[in-house]
C-alpha cells in the first residue's frame, strides 16, 4: 500500500492519485487528475477529477462503520487543513470532520476538545499517513464515554 | 421571440398538447434549444443522440415533445420507465397535461436524490486570479446544501454539481486552448464534494470563494436536480467562451425558474461574472457569503501580526529560529503566539506549495509549529479575514465605450474606443483584483480636425499584473501583450503589428499605492519600417494608485529602438480617472514624448462608460 503522509499532504497531496487498493485508509481508487496536469488547466478542468474516490475497499482499519468512512473520505482530501484546525481546537474544518462523523452539535466541543489534547497521539511523527491519523482518532473518540458511539463499529 | 405559453391557455386544453407547448421556455431549457441564426428554426445544444427520443428532436423541439409525450404516455413494460431517464420532462407535462397516473417508480434516481439531499442550492463563484489565464473568467458551480443554514464548515461536506471540459490527461496546454475554443472537447457534469472543490480552488489555485444562496423552492429544486439527472450522461461540447460552465448552470436555472431566461443574456460570450450578475438581477439569491482562500488567510494573519513579530516569524520559516528554545517566542502572550504560530504555519503552507520551501524542510517544521500549537490552550480564536468591500459582481460591468477629445503635437482629435473585455488599470477597481488588468480586443479610433478617421490601436490580447512585493511575498509582476498600433516612422505615424513584453518588481509605497520598476522588450514588424521590424529593450517606471473615487497611473519610459529607427524614445506618461460609481469615469491622459530628437506632447480627455 503507498504510504500517504501527512507531509504528502503539506504539498497538498499529490500522493494522492497513486493511492492503490487495500485494506486500510489508503484503500481507495483514485482516478483521473494525475499531478501532471498543468496548473493553468486546472480552472477548467475539474471535471477530470471527477469521482476522486469512486470506490472505497474497506476502509480505516477496515472499520465498517459509514461516518468513519466518510471521515476517511475527508482526511484524505483535507489533512493538513484538518491538522491546523485541530492543533488550533477549532475551525471549519474541524466543524466539517465533526459532521461527517455525524457528531450531534452539543457534543462537538467535547470532541474539538479531545482532538486538540490528544494531537500529539494522532499526529506523532512528520510522516503520519492520514490513515494512521484516521485510525489514531478513532482510537482517542473510543476512549471518550461520551464520543465514542460515534466512531462503533 | 419566444412564445410565452400563459398557464390559462393551458387550462384550456387539459388533455392534448397545447398548440404552442413546444415553444414553452421551459421546454426550449429542457431540450437546451436555441433559435437558429438563421430562419425560425431551432437547435439543441446537445452533442448527444441518446438526449433525443424523436430522430429530428435535436432541430425540433416540437417532434421531440410529441415523442415525449407518445412515449411517456405509452411505456413499454419491457424497459426501465421513460421518466425515469427523463424525470424533469415528465414532471414538467405531467403539471402541463395534468396526467393523473401515479408517478413510476425510479429506485436509481431516488437514490441518488437521497444521496445529494438538497434543501437549498447555492452558486459558487472562483474568484479570478491573475497568474493563470484559465481562471480570469472565473468559475461557477452549483453547491447542494442539505439544510438552508448550515454552518460553514457543514456545508463542506455538500455535494457539488459542476460542468467542464473533458480533455485526456496527456493533451498539453496548447491543445487544450485550441480545443477549448472550438469545441473538440465533449463536456460532462461532475458530482464531487464541495470540500474537494475547496482543496481545488482553495487551496491549490488561492482562490476566494463567492456563495450565492439562491431563494429556489422545493419544487424548483426538485425540477433542477431532476434536469440534472437527465444531463448526468449527456454530452454537451465544450466552448470556453459561450457554451462553458457559467452557460450550462444557466440552463439549469432556468429549468429550475420558469420565468428566470437567463440564457437569454447570452449573446456571444458568458463570462461567468456576468451571469452570476444575471442571476442576481433575476432576484433569485437571497444570501450571499465569502470563503477566503487558503492564501487570502495567510496574507490576512501575517497582517495583523505585529511589526516586531514578522521578523521572528520570517525566521521560523526560515528554520533559522525554533520556537521551543526562542526566548524572544517564550516571552510573549499566549495570544500573540498563538497568532504567530499560526501565521507562520499557513505561510509555509503556501510556500511549500509554490514551490517556495523544500518538502523535506517544511514538513518536519509544519508538524513542530502545530504540535506547538495544539499545546498553547485558551488562546484568543484566529478570526477569518474579512470579505472584500465589493463582490466580483459589483465590479464594473465589462464592457467599455469612450469617447474623448485630445491632440497630438498640436492636432486635434475626437478618440471613441470599445473594450469589449474586462478590465484596465485605470477602470474603477472595486471588484477586481489590485493591480491586475486583462485586455481583450479593446480598440480606439480617431477621427482627426481634416475629417480623416484612423485605426489608433487595437490591442488584441493585453494582460499586466502588478502586485507588490512584501518581506514575505515576492511575486513578479509582468506584462504581455499584442496587436496592432501607431508607431512613429521619424516621418509618420503607420499602424503596425506589434508584440510587447516586461518583468520585474512592484513594492508598496503608501496605501492603495504601488511603485514598479519593468524591464520591458518590444517588437514591431512592418514594411514601412526601414528594415522591415524594429525592436527595442527598455524599462517603465511607475506609480499605480487604485482607488473607489481616483485611479492614477504615472510614470516614465524609455525604448532603445536598435534596428530600424536607432532612437531612443523616451516618455513621461499620466493617466488619471474620477470614477462616478462603478458606471462611468472621467479620465485624461497626457505623454510628453522625446523621439527622433524633438519633443511632441499628446493629451486626450473623455468618457468611459460601463455597459
Amino acid at each position: 500500500m503507498k504510504k500517504i503522509s501527512l507531509t504528502l499532504m503539506l504539498l497538498f497531496g499529490t500522493g494522492l492519485a497513486n493511492a492503490q487498493p487495500g485494506c486500510g485508509v489508503g484503500a481507495m481508487v483514485w482516478k483521473g487528475q494525475s499531478g501532471i496536469v498543468p496548473h493553468v488547466l486546472a480552472a477548467t478542468t475539474n471535471g477530470m477529477a471527477s469521482q476522486t474516490v469512486s470506490m472505497t475497499l474497506g476502509i480505516a482499519g477496515c472499520n465498517t462503520n459509514e461516518n468513519v468512512q466518510s471521515m476517511a473520505m475527508l482526511m484524505h482530501s483535507r489533512a493538513d487543513a484538518i491538522a491546523a484546525d485541530m492543533a488550533r481546537g477549532e475551525g471549519e474544518h474541524l466543524t466539517a470532520l465533526a459532521a461527517s462523523l455525524g457528531v450531534a452539535p452539543d457534543d462537538r466541543p467535547a470532541l474539538y476538545t479531545l482532538l486538540n489534547k490528544h494531537f500529539a497521539s494522532i499526529f506523532p511523527t512528520p510522516e503520519t499517513t492520514s490513515g494512521e491519523a484516521v485510525n489514531h482518532i478513532v482510537a482517542v473518540m473510543e476512549e471518550s464515554p461520551e464520543l465514542k458511539h460515534y466512531v462503533a463499529g | 421571440m419566444f412564445c410565452i405559453l400563459l398557464p390559462h391557455s393551458i387550462a384550456a386544453s387539459p388533455l392534448t398538447p397545447a398548440e404552442n407547448l413546444h415553444k414553452h421556455p421551459t421546454w426550449l431549457a429542457l431540450g437546451h434549444y436555441q433559435k437558429d441564426w438563421l430562419g425560425g428554426g431551432y437547435t439543441s445544444q446537445a452533442d448527444d443522440d441518446g438526449f433525443f427520443l424523436s430522430p429530428e428532436g435535436r432541430v425540433s423541439p416540437k417532434k421531440e415533445l410529441a415523442a415525449t409525450i407518445s412515449a411517456l404516455q405509452h411505456p413499454r413494460t419491457e424497459e426501465a420507465p421513460l421518466a425515469c431517464r427523463f424525470p424533469a420532462r415528465y414532471i414538467w407535462l405531467k403539471k402541463q397535461l395534468r396526467w393523473s397516473a401515479p408517478a413510476p417508480d425510479c429506485p436509481a434516481y431516488q437514490d441518488w436524490l437521497r444521496k445529494l439531499d438538497t434543501r437549498s442550492v447555492t452558486l459558487v463563484f472562483a474568484a479570478s486570479y491573475l497568474n493563470s489565464p484559465s481562471s480570469m473568467f472565473g468559475h461557477t458551480f452549483l453547491r447542494l446544501d442539505p439544510a438552508r443554514n448550515a454552518e460553514g464548515g457543514e456545508v463542506m461536506l455538500s455535494k457539488t454539481i459542476s460542468y467542464a471540459a473533458e480533455p485526456p490527461a496527456d493533451d498539453n496546454e496548447l491543445a487544450f486552448a485550441i480545443k477549448g475554443l472550438f469545441g473538440g472537447y465533449p463536456g460532462g457534469t461532475t458530482v464531487q464534494p464541495y470540500y474537494e472543490k475547496i482543496r481545488l480552488y482553495s487551496a491549490l489555485e488561492h482562490r476566494d470563494l463567492w456563495e450565492y444562496r439562491l431563494n429556489l423552492t422545493e419544487g424548483e429544486i426538485r425540477m433542477m436536480l431532476a434536469h440534472a439527472w437527465e444531463l448526468k450522461d449527456t454530452n454537451f461540447d465544450y466552448y470556453f467562451l459561450d457554451e462553458n460552465c457559467a452557460y450550462r448552470l444557466l440552463a439549469l436555472i432556468d429549468v429550475a425558474r420558469e420565468d428566470s431566461d437567463l440564457l437569454s443574456n447570452v449573446t456571444t460570450h458568458a463570462i461567468p461574472t456576468d451571469t452570476v450578475r444575471w442571476v442576481m438581477r433575476a432576484g433569485l439569491v437571497d444570501n450571499v457569503t465569502w470563503r477566503a482562500s487558503q492564501f487570502s488567510k495567510a496574507k490576512h494573519l501575517i497582517a495583523r501580526l505585529p511589526e516586531d513579530l514578522r521578523n521572528l516569524s520570517l525566521d521560523i520559516a526560515g528554520n533559522r529560529v525554533d520556537p521551543a528554545d526562542s526566548p524572544a517566542y517564550q516571552s510573549l502572550s499566549i495570544d500573540n503566539q498563538a497568532l504567530l504560530l499560526d501565521a507562520t504555519y499557513e505561510y509555509i503552507r503556501y510556500q511549500s506549495e509554490a514551490g517556495g520551501i523544500p518538502r523535506q524542510i517544511s514538513a518536519p517544521l509544519s508538524h513542530r509549529l502545530l504540535s506547538a500549537r495544539s499545546r498553547l490552550d485558551n488562546a484568543t480564536p484566529t478570526l477569518n479575514p474579512p470579505a472584500p468591500e465589493f463582490r466580483d459582481d459589483q465590479g464594473h460591468a465589462t464592457l467599455r465605450a469612450g469617447i474623448a477629445v485630445g491632440s497630438i503635437g498640436g492636432r486635434e482629435f475626437t478618440e471613441l474606443s470599445l473594450q469589449p473585455a474586462y478590465h484596465a488599470l485605470i477602470d474603477p477597481p472595486g471588484g477586481y483584483r489590485p493591480g491586475a488588468a486583462l485586455e481583450f480586443l479593446s480598440t480606439r479610433a480617431r477621427r482627426y480636425d481634416n475629417g480623416e478617421w484612423q485605426l489608433e490601436a487595437l490591442t488584441l490580447l493585453g494582460l499586466r499584473s502588478i502586485t507588490p512585493r512584501t518581506d514575505f511575498f515576492s511575486p513578479l509582476s509582468w506584462q504581455i501583450g499584442f496587436g496592432g498600433r501607431r508607431t512613429d516612422t521619424g516621418t509618420r505615424r503607420v499602424l503596425t503589428p506589434y508584440v510587447e513584453g516586461g518583468a520585474g518588481g512592484s513594492w508598496r509605497v503608501a496605501p492603495g499605492t504601488q511603485a514598479f520598476a519593468l524591464a520591458t522588450g518590444d517588437l514591431e514588424v512592418d514594411d514601412d519600417l526601414s528594415r522591415g521590424y524594429d525592436m527595442a529593450p527598455g524599462a517603465d517606471l511607475g506609480v499605480l494608485y487604485q482607488g473607489n473615487r481616483v485611479s492614477l497611473l504615472a510614470g516614465t519610459k524609455t525604448k532603445a529602438w536598435i534596428i530600424s529607427d536607432q532612437h531612443r524614445q523616451d516618455q513621461l506618461y499620466g493617466n488619471a480617472a474620477i470614477h462616478f460609481g462603478r458606471s462611468f469615469s472621467l479620465f485624461a491622459q497626457g505623454t510628453r514624448e522625446h523621439h527622433f530628437d524633438r519633443y511632441q506632447t499628446t493629451w486626450q480627455m473623455g468618457l468611459h462608460a460601463y455597459f
